[in-house]
């Protein structure tokens, strides 16, 4: 007996990290970061061991956190189109300092459980109402219980995408300020009743911190010199860049050009009055000429 | 603290379009000033206003506008030259009665804790407060002495008369009386003693002589010159010959007297003196009593009473007596509600008796002056509390309909044009100057009641917290109707909403939904046409109203459908017929709201669910159930700011073109919300510390509770305002690092539509008026900048124009009571120090750390809009334009352009010169056609 312990124990292992790989998706994710979980789908239901080998945790105590490990760990329920919430998996996540103070949860992992044949009959039910599929977590997973932050799909979204689901989990100092739930799948309205090809969720996970906003950006003689908002962008523009020193040439050319053609034209003005006093004369009698000659 | 007087920038040349109206709000006290000079009346106002009424026409004379956070606890006139004023926060100010300059400022206190303001036989000013009396002297506020009556504890219901030398004071000091005698010169105070301890509910003071109705049913009298004070007990029953099951001494003063009510609705005036109580005079039903005023060593009171809604009996009851010495009756207008407050004065008639007039403060807030059985003149105060505004079209110019009297004849127009062309051609004398000017202001056309072609005559139907609502004609700022809903004034919260507006059937009028509601649970609608002010229907609701939602449905008499969620979340569909009903069906699936609650830090999302059964009110009712929450963590955030975008905005284009050829797609999702959290503090000055406030911005999608987009502001502190318009939101708050005021901007662009060309936008799925949905993922890309702001924000808003084609201008109401239009050019995110030359083109602006104020773009030139709270941008039919209503204490109407009147030509053009150039151009071309033909036919005959 002392031998097989042992060796049960062994093949209890093995047997759990296959159901792993195919009962439900564990998510890593760190921040900012899309964390795919890697699963293929499974389309058999998962075995009776898997099933209870994934609600081993759940029977923990609601959520628990080891101060040692800094591990948390705080449910995800559901609810189909209004009914009571039930148990749906389980995130794991640890804690670390944040950045502005308090703690932060960090390394988020969720253990989805499978549907039951009752959940599947109320998700199908939905399908054809088209109604609302609901999840919820505790606003505060270091002591999850009353306040919860809800969010819900349309089941037809869901089914659209084939149980592909995104969780953007929004987050501020160790609490959950929402939970955005999406589909994998683009789902135009109207929609259509199709039903999944497989009942695995498969759970893509995002934890979002949000960003911090740019501040002002300064100008050079900015904050110190208690920067003077009366002037106008022009002088602000002036005073950071003096325009570099035109030539003459292009300062003045407007005055330089016409003063060019007057200059050229009583040029050719006075060229014309010198040869003007002999040259309409003989023109003149040019002209003339041929008109004496016709008289005659 | 402001002040301004009588002069009006709208009057001005170049300020044509822009009307500003003056008020002051719900009088609240008043003294008369009629002894020499100007007859007056000085005025206090609930909206903390001080104001000199012309007591001829009731114009301001002047007024200064007070702390609105100090309510103003007193108002007297003293020496006869200085009109002194006690605000909530224990400041005495002293205003010059000619001009309001303010003489001299003292502050008693600084707890904000109710007071009241006497005048003391020798002109000084006692401010008694909670016990404590401050006797202060009237010509330089210098504190002459103070005494605390009862050390550290306080005094309630104070009451205060004065006997010769002697004040007398007595309050409530838990449930017993506390009597005291003061010393009017050196402040010295004798607690008076009682020879029975007195517990009684009402008391009055009266000359040295203070009146109780104890428990028992006894009014209790005695006499507070002795130190002991010996008490007589009269029985009510006995003393008014009627059994008496309850009654009360009211707190109006009367000299040597008090007023008693009785639960028959009667009112007694009891006599008070050393012997005892008599009854002097007994009125039937219950009246307004007015101030006491000295007549002749007596007094005088005046009493008021509604005989029915359109008449009021004023009875003034004078001498030791108090017999009956004048009594009128006045024709009233019933849309003013009944009387609240009453002020009387007296005065001399041409033969030589006695006149009395008397101030009147309705219940709608209007003020009126009735004299010689008269309305002299009233004002329209509520104004001064506008809460909603809706704007109306007039109805069409009709073939039918003559509005020929309006209409200049020939002659007018004639003279107008060639004024118009004299001043132009700069040829017009000073008169004709002002000919013109005064024919532009009272242009006919302005103030006709029919719609124009540029859209620019419009009714501003405007909700006030009185609950009387106003049509003001944009043209020239005149009431066009008014409508006193008595149900509305006794509801917390006003909205306005346009019920039905008709475009298939233009002959009828347009219908307003104003909505009512309050905290004990009941709400109250009522219908209104919008062009005449008849009430079309009331309904009183028996559930307040959370939320109201108009939905994009109309029924096929155009009036739209619209959900009232109550305070169980339940949805109450109106109109109430089967046909609203079929139509809502069909869209119930799609129909979503949220609530927020500031107070738990929470937005919910609901979604309709069921048709439920309505009980037994009837109607139709809905279940909603809860999709979605969001929740804010209460130590590090509280909702400052919640806004969305209008409805009914027009945008013209979802792509937008950059310098290199890209196209950018604006996210135009009409469920996005965008919510500010700050870090809750406490509000004392200096408390915040700068390294722990945070202000987050978040965009939510209202239908699925996603959040779009979240950024964080270090350093920053509310209050937040926000302008939310197509793709971006522009909000404004303080940072407390750098000790100035930030405005950010964020633009949201779809980016789920790049890499396709601009046939596949027109065509394809990504076009804006293609529905999508909510349940899709987006790809979206948020961009944002922070610039410094150099004023202080009071409210918000954005232009909005007919098409959406016209740049926008931000709408910015600031500190000093002004309205800036700022380009929203300038708070563009991709303004960079150092523009490309595409950018250049495309006309982004380098990027400054401030934001420009211009002197030209003060929307308001130099008027102010006292204590403004909010703008209202409503689209002209012109595309370039743009009404803006601004309103506070002061209404403001002016129009803009953000992108100059590209689309007409300016209202003053001279068609005339126009016309003339064209004649003369043409007679040119015709002579010098004759002239060079002659001299052509002169050359060929050479």
């Amino acid at each position: 007996m002392r031998r097989l312990a042992p060796t049960i124990a062994f093949f209890a292992t093995l047997l759990a990290i296959a159901t792993a790989s195919s009962g439900f998706q564990w998510d890593e994710l760190d921040d900012e970061e899309w964390g795919f979980v890697g699963s293929s789908p499974a389309s058999s239901p998962p075995p009776a061991p898997q099933s209870d080998l994934a609600r081993k945790k759940p029977a923990a105590p609601e959520a628990s956190s080891s101060p040692e490990s800094n591990k948390v760990q705080f449910p995800l329920e559901h609810a189909f189109g209004g009914s009571e919430f039930t148990r749906a998996g389980v995130f794991t996540a640890r804690l670390r300092p944040s950045f502005r103070g308090g703690q932060a949860l960090g390394k988020l992992r969720l253990s989805r459980l499978p549907l039951s044949g009752a959940e599947r009959q109320a998700f199908e039910e939905l399908l054809k109402e088209d109604g609302f599929y609901t999840i919820r977590v505790p606003a505060n997973p270091l002591s999850p219980g009353a306040p919860f932050v809800i969010s819900s799909i349309k089941a037809r979204c869901l089914a659209i995408a084939n149980l592909k689901e995104h969780l953007d989990i929004h987050m501020d100092q160790g609490n959950i300020i929402a939970v955005g739930y999406s589909a994998g799948a683009n789902c135009p309205y109207p929609r259509e009743l199709k039903h999944p090809a497989s009942w695995t969720f498969d759970t893509h996970i995002v934890s979002k911190g949000g960003e911090q906003a740019k501040t002002v950006l300064f100008n050079d003689f900015g904050l110190g010199s208690t920067a003077d908002d009366t002037l106008g962008d022009e002088a602000m523009a002036a005073i950071k860049k003096p325009p570099p020193e035109k030539s003459f040439w292009a300062k003045y050319w407007m005055y330089i050009i016409p003063l060019g053609l007057i200059v050229m034209n009583a040029i050719t003005q006075v060229a014309n009055m010198q040869e003007e006093p002999g040259a309409p004369a003989g023109g003149g009698q040019q002209a003339r000429a041929p008109a004496a000659v016709r008289r005659r | 603290m402001l002040s301004s007087k009588g002069w009006d920038p709208c009057l001005e040349t170049s300020f044509l379009h822009c009307r500003h109206q003056e008020y002051i709000g719900k009088v609240t006290h008043a003294v008369f000033q009629t002894a020499s000079g100007k007859k007056r009346v000085i005025v206090a106002t609930e909206k903390s206003v001080v104001a000199s009424l012309n007591l001829r026409s009731g114009e301001i004379f002047w007024r200064q506008v007070l702390e609105e956070s100090e309510p103003i606890d007193g108002l007297q006139v003293a020496l006869g030259k200085y009109a002194v004023s006690l605000s909530r926060g224990g400041s005495l100010r002293s205003f010059h009665l000619p001009d309001g300059s303010l003489i001299w400022e003292t502050s008693l206190y600084t707890s904000p804790s109710p007071a009241q303001l006497f005048l003391l036989p020798s002109d000084d000013l006692l401010v008694l407060k909670q016990g404590i009396v401050y006797v202060v002297s009237s010509a330089d506020g210098r504190l002459l002495w103070t005494s605390d009556l009862l050390d550290e504890s306080r005094l309630a219901q104070t009451s205060l008369s004065f006997e010769g030398k002697n004040i007398y004071v007595a309050g409530f000091s838990g449930s017993s009386l506390a009597l005291f005698r003061i010393d009017a010169s050196t402040g010295a105070f004798t607690t008076l003693k009682t020879t029975e301890p007195l517990n009684p509910s009402s008391f009055v003071l009266s000359s040295g002589v203070f009146a109780a109705l104890d428990t028992q049913g006894n009014i209790v009298t005695g006499l507070m010159e002795a130190e002991v004070v010996e008490l007589q007990k009269t029985s009510l029953a006995t003393l008014l010959d009627s059994p008496v099951s309850s009654a009360q001494l009211l707190p109006d003063k009367i000299p040597g007297g008090c007023v008693l009510s009785t639960d028959g609705g009667s009112i007694f005036v009891l006599g008070l003196d050393k012997k005892g109580v008599e009854v002097l005079q007994q009125i039937q039903g219950p009246p307004v009593v007015s101030n006491s005023i000295v007549l002749d060593g007596t007094f005088a009171q005046s009493f008021l009473q509604h005989i029915n809604s359109k008449e009021i009996r004023v009875r003034v009851l004078s001498g030791k007596e108090w017999i009956e010495t004048a009594e009128e009756t006045v024709e009233v207008d019933p849309n003013k509600g009944g009387v609240q407050k009453v002020f009387m004065n007296a005065y001399i008639k041409t033969d030589r008796s006695r006149g009395f007039r008397v101030l009147i403060v309705g219940q709608d807030h209007s003020l009126a002056l009735l004299q010689q059985g008269k309305v002299v003149w009233s004002r329209e105060e509520a104004l001064a509390s506008v809460v909603d505004t809706l704007t109306a079209e007039l109805p069409l110019e009709k073939a039918g309909v003559s509005v020929a009297e309006v209409e200049h004849d020939l002659y007018e127009w004639l003279k107008g044009h060639v004024l118009r062309l004299k001043s132009t051609l700069m040829l017009a004398t000073a008169e004709e100057q002002t000919a013109l000017q005064a024919l532009r202001l009272n242009n006919a056309d302005k103030t006709k009641m029919t719609r124009d072609h540029n859209g620019f005559r419009k009714l501003i139907v405007v909700l006030t917290s009185s609950g009387k609502l106003f049509a003001l004609h944009t043209g020239n700022g005149g009431i066009v109707w008014s409508r006193f809903i008595p149900e509305l004034s006794t509801k917390g919260s006003l909205k306005l909403y346009p019920w039905r507006i008709p475009h298939k059937h233009v002959d009828e009028n347009a219908v307003a939904l104003v909505l009512g509601s309050s905290h004990d649970g009941t709400g109250f609608a009522a219908w209104v046409d919008m062009l005449t002010g008849s009430v079309q229907e009331t309904l009183a609701l028996p559930y307040s109203v959370k939320v109201a939602l108009a939905l994009p449905v109309v029924d096929s008499s155009e009036r739209r459908l619209h959900l009232l969620i109550d305070d169980q979340n339940k949805a109450h569909l109106y109109p109430t017929s089967d046909e609203s009903l079929s139509l809502f069906e069909k869209y119930m699936q799609n129909v979503y709201f949220y609530i927020a609650d500031k107070e738990a830090g929470q937005i919910e999302g609901y979604n309709i669910k069921s048709q439920v059964d309505a009980g037994e009110e009837g109607g139709l009712v809905f279940q909603s159930q809860k999709i979605w929450s969001v929740l804010f963590p209460k130590d590090s955030e509280t909702i400052a700011a919640i806004t969305t975008r209008r409805a009914d905005e027009m945008v013209h284009t979802q792509a937008k073109v950059l310098g290199n050829r890209d196209v950018w797609y604006k996210y135009l999702n009409k469920n996005m919300v965008f919510v500010a959290t700050v870090t809750p503090q406490d509000s004392r000055v200096g408390a915040a510390n700068p390294e722990e406030t945070w202000l987050v911005a978040y965009l939510i999608d209202s239908v699925t509770g996603q959040i779009l987009h979240r950024v964080s502001h270090a350093h920053a502190q509310g209050p937040v305002h926000v302008v939310f318009s197509e793709n971006w939101v522009v909000y404004c708050y303080f940072n407390v690092r750098n000790h100035r005021h930030e405005m950010s901007v964020l633009e949201v662009y779809d980016k789920s539509a790049d890499g396709k060309d601009v046939l596949q936008l027109m065509l394809g799925r990504y076009n804006a008026s293609v529905p999508f949905s909510s349940f899709s993922p987006r790809n979206l890309e948020v961009k944002g900048q922070s610039y410094f702001f150099p004023s202080t924000v009071r409210t918000m808003s954005v232009t909005f124009t007919a098409r959406g084609i016209t740049g926008k201008q931000i709408l910015v109401g600031t500190i000093g009571n002004q309205v800036i239009a700022l380009d929203k050019r300038f708070l563009d995110p991709r303004r960079s120090a150092d523009p490309t030359p595409m950018e250049r083109e495309e006309g982004v602006i380098p990027l400054s750390e401030g934001l420009p104020l211009f002197p030209q773009s003060y929307l308001t030139h130099a008027a102010r809009v006292e204590e403004l709270r909010g703008i209202i941008s409503v689209p002209a039919r012109l595309e370039s334009t743009c009404l803006v209503f601004a309103y506070g204490i002061d209404l403001f109407f002016t129009r803009t352009a953000p992108s100059r009147t590209y689309d007409s030509l300016t209202e003053d053009f001279s068609y005339a010169l126009l016309l003339i150039t064209i004649v003369v151009l043409v007679v040119a071309i015709a002579v010098s056609m004759v002239l060079s033909q002659r001299k052509e036919l002169r050359e060929k005959w050479k």
